[in-house]
């Protein structure tokens, strides 16, 4: 489904991403942890195709595509959703607005025809049970005034209804209590599917206690340094990253 | 000889007064006469301005003046009310029409407590010869001094005290033009003690070819005590017609005042608004927004005068500026010494969308009370590229996504217009002016 080789990416004149290689099958649920500065969220944004990132080396095939040739709404259109660290703020348009506009967008380059009001509240109403979202939040301006809880909901009931086949979480779990946590881990969980695969960026291990990864990357000085089972978390949690840090510098 | 001739093609001024007098003289029986009198030796002084008036730096009007104006005549075919702005279902109001600055009739059976007339007929009204040209400045401005030299049609609207009207008022301003043509239009509100109304200003204007227009408009409103009056002000004429809008108005003790001024079409639109709080305990919202494509130039000029204590006002203009087109914000904030616990906000946010379109924005707070708030921002930018990126990682197609932040940034502002039929209105130009390319 994902094919990552040997990626380079900088910003400016900082170089983040040094050859990094992922692989991801469909189902499949990959964790990718590291330090701060270890290149997590970069490689988040090159994924969904932030333009301030410029790419010098590697490629990225998405379905047998290349992912680097297309713009972020065609991205979106086939199967790749980015959940927000910091999801924006837009006063003025309305939750479900949004989502019907983008919906019908994805639906459209599918070749399928828009949903009208009526099948659009009826999906919205049971997608928003995952995520324990109300009625009120989908009127209010998308993200506006939302808690930081109320704002990693709503990404994940945004991919609830556009039912992406690649989800991208970029440390969903920063700010979150255990409550939330637990909501939000519950949705993805729901969400979870054969075909449906998943990268969790986390800087902690907490997150993966209700998610439960299929494979755990450490990344660090832009590449991933080591693989293995969701056990692998467990021993960076307890051992900290510098463990790492000694392993490559060894 | 010559050079008589000379001065009517290089000298708008002179010409206007040489305008001015030939109509003068052919009035018979003048209820404004004193007033005229007045107007004219102030206009006499004044002069049209030229951009080296601080009120008139970014806005040109001479180039427009220079085309030896004449007053527009009353045309030959009249649109009725609905025929002068589609798509607006004007059924649920009382609509006024004003064709060239010439009052059509006025439609029978008003509610009762709301009293509608020709300013001609209104002269020995009380309230009428209370507050009429009470409120313009016309000793500093020029074209409000031109505008009551030249006063003869005008609507006056008196609401009754302690009546609230549910009906909107539409007041139609519309410009047929057919020549090189200036119309006065003239209007006083008075809502009297207790009441509460609606009244919607709006301009259209219809025509053939490119000719120059310029509508001069004085409006006059005065809100007594406890009273309180909702007054949209919606812009959308044709790409050759220009206006000087100028709106004052007096409130006094508890009154509540709201005004929306909505900008959409017209070459040249300079609009001035004075509030005087002139008394305790007065609320205030000035909403603006103002959309300018082509070679359009909009100007807004406010001024709130917070001559007593706890008073409150709050101003938010806003603006989409596209193409080549010039926006002007200068809004000025004046706390008397006596206006202790004032509460006086003003902001200004503007999006510029091209290359080729400017936005001059100054505000000006003038303080002479020490217990105050006052606060005041003015922004000028692009898009939000957050947002921007955040649409369209969902699907959402660059050019959608771009209209989707626009229309949600412009009808921010006018969610306070109460009469849903107009608001929706309006949100609909918003819609069609940005949504063209997609």
């Amino acid at each position: 489904m994902l094919s990552i080789k040997n990626l380079e990416a900088r910003i400016g004149e900082k170089q983040i991403l040094n050859g990094l290689n992922l692989e991801v099958k469909p189902g499949e649920v990959h964790a990718i942890m590291g330090p701060n500065g270890s290149g997590k969220s970069t490689l988040a944004s090159v994924l969904a195709g932030r333009e301030e990132y410029e790419l010098t080396a590697g490629t990225i095939t998405y379905n047998g595509e290349d992912l680097t040739e297309l713009s972020p709404e065609d991205r979106a259109r086939k199967g790749l959703f980015l959940a927000f660290q910091y999801p924006v703020e837009i006063p003025g348009v309305s939750n479900a607005n949004f989502l019907k506009t983008a919906l019908n967008e994805v639906r459209k380059s599918k070749g399928l025809p828009a949903l009208d009001s009526k099948d659009f509240l009826i999906l919205m109403k049971e997608r928003m049970k995952l995520v324990e979202m109300d009625k009120v939040m989908t009127q209010r301006s998308v993200n506006e005034g939302f808690s930081g809880g109320e704002k990693k909901r709503n990404e994940v009931f945004q991919m609830a209804m556009l039912e992406p086949s690649l989800c991208i979480m970029d440390e969903t779990d920063s700010g979150l209590d255990i409550d939330a946590l637990r909501i939000v881990a519950n949705g993805v969980n729901a969400l979870r599917n054969k075909e449906r695969s998943f990268i969790v960026i986390t800087h902690y291990q907490r997150l993966l206690d209700y998610i439960i990864p299929d494979v755990v990357h450490v990344l660090y000085k832009g590449k991933i340094v080591k693989s293995g089972p969701k056990e692998l978390a467990l021993e960076l949690e307890e051992k900290g990253y510098d463990w790492v840090k000694d392993l490559v510098e060894a | 000889m010559e050079t008589a001739t000379a001065i009517r093609i290089t000298d708008p001024s002179a010409n206007m007064l040489n305008d001015l007098s030939a109509f003068i003289s052919g009035l018979k029986n003048d209820p404004f006469r004193i007033a005229r009198k007045e107007a004219k030796e102030h206009f006499e002084s004044l002069g049209f301005p030229t951009t080296r008036h601080e009120e008139w730096k970014y806005t040109n009007v001479l180039p427009l003046l220079e085309k030896d104006l004449q007053q527009a005549s009353l045309p030959v075919s009249i649109p009725s009310g609905s025929e002068t702005i589609s798509g607006l279902d004007l059924s649920g109001g009382i609509v006024l029409l004003m064709v060239n600055g010439f009052l059509q009739p006025i439609p029978g059976g008003l509610p009762e407590g709301l009293t509608i007339k020709s300013i001609r007929d209104a002269v020995n009204d009380p309230m009428f010869v209370k507050h009429f040209d009470k409120y313009a400045d016309k000793k500093d401005d020029a074209f409000a001094a031109l505008n009551t030299a030249f006063v003869n049609e005008g609507i006056y609207i008196e609401v009754a005290s302690g009546r609230k009207i549910d009906q909107p008022v539409y007041i139609i301003n519309h410009t047929s033009v057919v020549e090189d043509s200036w119309t006065n239009n003239r209007c006083l509100i008075v809502s009297r003690k207790n009441s509460q109304a609606s009244v919607e200003w709006l301009t259209t204007s219809s025509g053939k070819g490119k000719c120059a227009s310029l509508i001069n408009a004085v409006t006059e409103i005065a809100v007594e005590e406890n009273a309180r009056l909702d007054f949209c002000i919606l812009q959308n004429d044709l790409d050759h017609v220009s206006q000087v809008c100028n709106t004052y108005v007096n409130q006094e003790r508890d009154s509540h005042f709201n005004i929306n001024t909505i900008t959409m079409g017209g070459l040249l639109v300079k609009n001035k608004l004075h509030l005087m709080l002139a008394d305790q305990n007065i609320e205030t919202h000035l909403f603006g927004l103002y959309m300018g494509s082509g070679k359009q130039v909009i100007d807004n000029h406010t001024a709130v005068f917070h001559a007593k204590p706890n008073c409150f006002s709050n101003q938010r203009y806003k603006g989409i500026l596209d193409d080549d087109s010039t926006g002007v914000f200068n809004g000025k904030i004046f706390v008397f010494q006596d206006a202790q616990k004032t509460n006086a906000y003003q902001s200004n946010k503007n999006i510029l969308l091209s290359d080729g379109a400017t936005m001059n924005a100054k505000p000006q707070l003038e303080i002479f009370a020490d217990d105050v708030k006052c606060s005041h921002g003015a922004t000028t930018g692009q898009l939000d590229d957050e947002a921007l990126f955040y649409l369209r990682s969902r699907g959402i197609g660059v050019e959608n996504a771009k209209a989707l932040l626009n229309v949600a940034f412009a009808a921010d502002v006018i969610q306070n217009i109460p009469n849903e039929i107009l608001r929706e209105y309006i949100l609909n130009l918003i819609q069609n002016k940005l949504v063209k390319e997609a």
